[in-house]
């Protein structure tokens, strides 16, 4: 990327400004994109910039500003204008049909026709064509439902380009993805600009920014900060520039001694829903100082294990010991009050009540006893005073103790959460996804939190998708694959790769293909 | 001008969170107040157009309904004695609300109420300092195990409330049809009454024991004070103690209840045992404060319009006592309505089921704010 001074500017965004009640979401914003380039907008969650991608899909209207297409200012006030600009968005959340095949989500809006009659033979030749061209392999008539997330994404930025787009927009697009798929992902990328794409790629994660951008715009509380090639800068500035102050990227474990045992799962197998076996023959040991990681992709097991664990599904077989006591058959409030504190992935749905207020919230599930409770009555003063004790140690930026939760940031709603699960003072942590759609800041703080429990000799059990927060915390990992540990890792034996391998299947999963072709 | 929006979104913002945290007592308690007021003047003016319509004159129709509710101490007190039945089976409503649940069948839950205060107070003689006290607990227990059962099922096979207290409810209405005709009935009449229930079992008349003379002679009983007291007692167990914290739990997110160990199952049955009890209490009341005697579909619906009481209060125990006393004055006025200005005492339902709507559609287009909110925190990723 040596010319980028003679690359030609195919976008610019001059000005724009949107503000929503009680929030200026991008103020001022400009950013030109050239041809040809990756360029990645870096910010925290609420900086505003997924806010500015949809102000140039057209799902928004700026209040102000202007958007100049190869120079001439166009105006886009719906997504379908912005299609006919060449304009494409691949979403956070994809947009497609489970039901219906790839080639028909692809060709919807643009339908191959012939006299009014769906064409289905074309619209297979034109999908293999433009999988071909651009690398993006796929099987045109497998229906959405059965394929993987990463061939979902697929089929999506194959959707932009079949409806003419040579702007690609891409929001968070990593975030469902494993780490070979994160690969084939850029290699797919990398690939579309080689043909003169231009590529917005949106993140909230500073290693993707360095590995994949040219150059990189950091957005902060709906403000630029800057516009750099990536080659000019690193990822200390960079999360310097995003949070607004230095921030300690890299995690410090100290050297802690392992005590007893606390959690001791045996044999354990269990049900999900559809009553088809989720977890299969786990033995799971953590110690006291102990932080054990549970690593995987998404629907192998962990939601139904964290369930287990709390007590709020049945184990169908095995036994679960905490401090040498079977807890397998015991209710999820007898669990709390022996001092097991869990952490849901499921901030807004299972860790807080969001039209309680904080004070509501920080003595749910201690709500019936001391020092919140005399017998059937509540105490309101000593509430209120260990509310305000939290509200300063863990930093809940909030200006009313009797706001309701629903109006605190992602951020400040975790650590409402994590406050109230270590004010139980528990013995056992477990945490699952304790860091999901949080921003930098936050992630840094959640993370702090764990080591210094981890510090005071607690255990804790962390089950996260980001395998990142697994490598950097866990003193042990542990690979989940269909309801199935296939695999552990001391700390210093892992690497990305071989722990993403094993997620992936590893050698079981060789196995199991091999015998499907015999 | 662009430094001009910043300031303008600042100073908003600014000023949104002084409203939101200043603790205005005053504001406070009247703010939500004057929501349900507007609705009910909306709803009179709407009232006012179907009148028209049909050729009557709202002005003299409303004078009269005025009157007839609260001129005079025989008409205030009717008002009041209506109210008293409502202010119990909105709270029956509102509390089983209050948990995520939707107690329609109040009206049997009166019924089995009234059976069972009925059946004490006319089988046993007791002093009345227990004789009183007793047949109130019995038309609770019965009003409570007929919403119990639902509850049970609820919580055991998820069988939908809405379903099974409206029929526990019809189940409740026709077998206390069958006892009052075969087993509680005075033998002395043909008609569909019970036999009278002993003086022990009474509710003192308030011209008693307080020398007002204005209810002097008038039918007011301590039922009213009954009313109130339990009104507030709702409010104390929802507001203050860890029953009412976890109803509540459940009622706004179960799943996060389940997670904190708070048994959904045990709420569910429990809110409903509640509010069947508040629904049998009223029945309790009207038959040992009013009627003394127990006659066959005596109830004016009283359970359903419970409905509406909870709805137009916002399940809030204290705002059940305004609503109760607003349709017990409606239904109050409304016969004179008739009697004056020639207006169909039907007309106060029409006014009733204005008022409904117009509470319904205010939750509807606060649905509407608040899904457009969600979205757009959504979309800045506040969420």
């Amino acid at each position: 990327m040596e010319n980028l001074i003679k690359q030609r500017e195919i976008l610019k965004l001059e000005n724009i400004t949107k503000a929503f009640p009680g929030v200026l979401a991008n103020d001022r914003i400009n950013i030109n994109l050239l041809e040809g380039e990756i360029h990645a907008i870096l910010g925290e969650n609420g900086a505003g910039k997924t806010t500015l991608m949809n102000i140039l899909y057209g799902l928004y209207n700026a209040d102000e500003g202007k958007i100049y297409l190869d120079g001439t200012p166009i105006e886009i006030h719906s997504p379908k204008d912005a299609i006919n600009k060449g304009i494409g968005m691949v979403h956070q959340h994809f947009m497609l049909i489970l039901q219906l095949t790839i080639m028909e989500n692809i060709i919807l809006g643009k339908e191959t026709a012939k006299g009014g009659i769906l064409d289905m033979n074309s619209a297979e030749k034109v999908v293999k064509q433009y999988s071909e061209k651009f690398g993006l392999h796929v099987n045109p008539k497998a229906k959405i439902m059965d394929t993987s997330v990463g061939i979902q994404q697929r089929v999506e930025i194959l959707k932009a380009l079949y409806h003419g787009a040579n702007i690609l927009v891409l929001d968070e697009p990593t975030s469902v993805l494993t780490p070979q798929e994160v690969v084939e992902l850029f290699k797919v990328i990398k690939s579309l600009t080689a043909k003169g794409m231009s590529v917005f790629f949106i993140t909230h994660k500073l290693e993707e920014v360095v590995a994949i951008s040219d150059r990189v715009t950091v957005v902060r509380d709906g403000r630029v900060v800057d516009t750099r090639k990536t080659k000019d800068t690193n990822k200390v500035e960079l999360a310097r520039m995003m949070v607004g102050r230095d921030v300690v990227l890299t995690v410090t474990k100290d050297k802690v001694e392992k005590g007893d045992v606390v959690l001791n799962i045996k044999n354990l197998e269990a049900l999900d829903y559809r009553n088809l076996r989720a977890i299969n023959g786990v033995n799971i040991q953590v110690r006291e100082g102990e932080i054990v990681g549970i690593a995987g992709v998404a629907g192998n097991g962990q939601a139904e294990l964290e369930e287990v664990l709390s007590g709020l599904r049945k184990a169908h077989k095995g036994n679960i010991y905490f401090k040498d006591k079977d807890i397998t058959h015991i209710s999820t409030r007898d669990r709390l009050r022996m001092g097991i504190s869990h952490i849901s992935q499921d901030r807004l749905g299972r860790g807080l009540i969001v039209d309680f207020n904080i004070t509501e919230n920080i003595i749910l599930g201690d709500h019936d006893r001391k020092p919140y409770a005399n017998g059937l009555i509540l105490n309101f003063t000593s509430i209120l005073n260990e509310t305000e004790k939290l509200i300063g140690e863990f930093d809940i930026r909030t200006p009313s103790p009797f706001l309701p939760v629903h109006s605190l940031s992602g951020g400040n709603q975790q650590k409402l959460i994590v406050a109230r699960e270590f004010n139980r003072e528990p013995d056992l942590l477990i945490a699952n996804q304790p860091t999901r759609g949080l921003d930098v800041g936050a992630i840094e703080f959640v993370h702090n939190q764990l080591l210094k429990f981890r510090r005071e000799k607690k255990a804790i059990l962390l089950i996260s998708l980001e395998l990142e927060e697994i490598m950097s915390l866990s003193d042990r990992i542990l690979v989940i694959y269909e309801g199935e540990i296939i695999k552990e890792f001391k700390s210093s034996e892992a690497t990305k790769e071989l722990v993403g391998y094993y997620m992936m299947g590893g050698e079981k999963k060789k196995i199991n293909h091999e015998e499907m072709r015999a | 001008m662009k430094t001009d929006i910043r300031d303008k979104e600042k100073n908003i913002i600014e000023r949104k969170n002084k409203n939101k945290f200043k603790d205005n007592k005053l504001s406070k308690t009247l703010l939500p107040m004057l929501v349900p007021i507007g609705m009910i003047f909306f709803s009179f003016f709407v009232g006012a157009i179907i009148m028209l319509i049909f050729g009557y004159d709202p002005i003299q129709a409303y004078v009269s309904l005025i009157r007839g509710a609260f001129v005079g101490n025989f008409n205030i007190t009717q008002t009041l004695l209506n109210s008293v039945p409502l202010i119990f089976t909105g709270l029956a409503v509102a509390f089983a609300f209050r948990c995520g649940l939707f107690n329609i069948g109040a009206e049997g839950q009166l019924y089995l109420g009234s059976l069972a205060s009925t059946y004490i107070a006319t089988a046993i003689i007791l002093p009345a300092i227990l004789h009183v006290p007793l047949i109130l607990i019995a038309g609770a227990l019965a009003g409570g195990l007929w919403a119990f059962l639902p509850g049970i099922l609820k919580a055991k096979t998820g069988s939908h409330e809405v379903i099974t207290t409206m029929m526990m409810s019809w189940i409740g209405v026709f077998l206390s049809s069958y006892i009052i005709r075969n087993i509680l009935k005075d033998p002395r009449t043909d008609l569909p009454v019970s036999k009278t229930i002993y003086k022990s079992a009474e509710l003192i008349k308030i011209d008693k024991i307080l020398p007002i003379p204005a209810l002097k002679g008038t039918r007011l009983h301590i039922g009213f004070f009954i009313a109130i007291l339990t009104a507030l007692l709702i409010w104390y167990i929802l507001k203050k103690t860890t029953i009412g914290y976890e109803v509540r739990a459940v009622g706004f997110n179960p799943y996060a209840s389940e997670y904190a160990g708070i048994s959904i199952g045990k709420n569910i049955i429990l809110a409903l045992f509640i509010s069947g009890m508040l629904a049998g209490l009223a029945g309790s009341v009207e038959i040992a404060g009013l009627h003394h005697k127990l006659w066959d579909r005596y109830s004016a619906m009283y359970g359903f319009t419970g409905i509406a009481v909870a709805l137009l209060a916002k399940n809030n125990p204290i705002g059940v006592i305004f609503a109760a006393i607003l349709f017990g004055a409606t239904q109050a006025g409304g016969k004179s309505m008739q009697l004056d200005a020639n207006v169909p005492v039907d007309m106060t339902d029409i006014l009733e089921g204005i008022v409904i709507f117009a509470v319904a559609a205010e939750e509807i287009i606060k649905m509407f704010i608040r899904a457009r909110e969600k979205r757009r925190l959504a979309q800045i990723g506040t969420t």
